[in-house]
């Protein structure tokens, strides 16, 4: 029998996972290159208030979405929920206290600290799908975190860049976690030829045939031209900024078809093994025979 | 007291019954099945081999379906049977994605062509999980669910596991479950 395909989370959760991750990795990326501007600061937790939004619209009873911090002891839903509903609050204290001009650096710590749980839940979220060997597999785990903070440094520098011709630190950033992705990537395909990861190996063996295959080529293309994004900033190569939106808008395509590869390959272990089915028929024939 | 299911595989000719039976008495939407059979074959042309394996929710001891749960609609019985309270569930699916046995449903009736009517009990329905619960309303009037009734071979046999006078408890000694190595004690058995 073979593994059979989850449907539940789709091209929506992708999305989620995507805005999320990229709101909290730009805002960590920022905070540690001690950014300056404010401002930047402001604009991760309106990517988090997007995912929200594209994940109450995946909800079957958006009403009751007040209900999902609930059951905090044991599900990472609910755990994302506090995270995503606290990375707000402290968001708004934080509007606030630019607005009245007050000193906020406390605010911007917790904030940081926030980020750090906001890109580790959809993470841990899979993690707890306990019959998804693909997603339960600490390698795919790291390659999702990876992706989420390319994806937000790569904005950073792109927002930087815009208005402060001197984005060294965030490009060299940027550049490194873009490199640490496309290793991980090619050693995640070369993987995928050795076979060496049995429990993981139908799913891995579905990112390659299909429609799968080119969210893979996509995946892998948004992290080269995130790379070559960078190396334009530290060379000091000048470059429009609508090409750079254009390099961005591709590389944030990388890493959305990367989450949505993920889902799209989570196949549940069979129902009933081969041997088990063996047995089965071999019993029934003794009973026919009888 | 535990309620269980044993399923005898060399009783089961696959009419589906079971299945029509529990549409019926939970007037489940387009595309939902709380239970439905599968056809399995083994070894190839001319010695094959061909069996019907029924699958419901397995009503597991340690449900991940309950553990994922993030506003605690899922929730555990005394005598074992996992449920859903509608009134708390949002509807995120995320118990159909963690649950090993393809037993959780989302109820949602856009699949529902446009000259059938809603029925009354669709809109509390609407948007939330559902999935088998070995007719709770039944068994609590000391009825068998809907599927062991209709099943016209009795290949299903219900009851209470603790109790050493059931049918049930004496199969057990004979009884296998789906994915027993993971560990998730189901209530629901197999022989063959």
């Amino acid at each position: 029998m073979e593994p059979f395909r989850q449907h539940e989370f789709g091209w929506r959760v992708a999305l989620d996972f995507l805005l999320s991750g990229t709101g909290s990795s730009m805002f960590i990326i920022y905070f540690l290159s001690a950014g300056s501007n404010r401002l930047v600061y402001m604009l991760g937790p309106v990517f988090i208030l997007a995912g929200l939004a594209v994940l109450l619209s995946e909800l079957g009873k958006p009403s009751n979405f007040w209900r999902s911090i609930y059951n905090y002891k044991t599900s990472w839903m609910a755990r994302g929920a506090i995270f995503n509903i606290l990375y707000i609050l402290v968001w708004l204290a934080m509007i606030l206290a630019y607005i009245l001009n007050l000193y906020a650096f406390p605010l911007y710590a917790i904030e940081f600290a926030l980020s750090i749980l906001v890109l580790i839940y959809p993470v841990m979220l899979l993690q707890d799908v306990k019959d998804i060997k693909l997603w339960k597999n600490g390698w795919s785990s790291v390659m999702t975190a990876v992706y989420a903070i390319s994806g937000g440094a790569s904005l950073d520098a792109f927002i930087i860049s815009l208005y402060q011709p001197d984005v060294l630190t965030l490009a060299y950033i940027s550049l490194g976690i873009s490199l640490l992705a496309l290793v991980l990537l090619f050693a995640y395909i070369s993987a995928l030829r050795r076979e060496q990861y049995k429990s993981i190996e139908y799913s891995l063996r579905q990112m390659l045939e299909g429609d799968r295959q080119n969210l893979l080529k996509l995946s892998f293309s948004g992290v080269v031209v995130q790379f070559a994004m960078d190396l334009l900033f530290i060379l000091n190569i000048p470059a429009k900024p609508f090409a750079l939106l254009v390099g961005f808008a591709f590389s944030m395509a990388g890493v959305y078809s990367f989450r949505l590869m993920l889902l799209n390959a989570g196949f549940h272990e069979p129902l009933i093994s081969d041997k088990r089915i063996k047995e089965i028929t071999a019993s029934l024939k003794i009973g026919h025979k009888n | 007291m535990k309620y269980a299911m044993v399923i005898d595989l060399t009783k089961c000719v696959g009419c589906n019954s079971c299945t029509a039976a529990c549409k019926i008495d939970n007037s489940t939407g387009f595309g939902v099945k709380y239970g439905q059979v599968l056809e399995l074959e083994s070894g190839s042309f001319p010695d094959v081999t061909k069996f019907y394996l029924p699958i419901l929710c397995m009503q597991c001891e340690n449900p991940e379906c309950l553990k994922v749960c993030p506003t605690g609609a899922t929730f555990k019985t005394d005598d074992g049977i996992v449920l859903i309270d509608k009134n708390k569930c949002m509807g995120c699916r995320y118990c159909a994605a963690a649950c090993p046995y393809m037993a959780r449903y989302f109820y949602d009736d856009s699949g529902r062509p446009l000259d059938v009517p809603r029925m009354d009990l669709e809109d509390e329905r609407h948007g939330t999980a559902e999935k088998c619960d070995f007719c709770i309303d039944r068994v609590r009037e000391g009825e068998n669910p809907a599927c062991v009734q209709a099943c016209p071979y009795e290949a299903r046999t219900f009851g209470d596991i603790d109790d050493p006078s059931s049918r049930v408890h004496s199969l057990m000694s004979r009884a296998k479950s789906l994915k027993e190595e993971e560990g998730f004690n189901v209530s629901v058995y197999y022989i063959w």
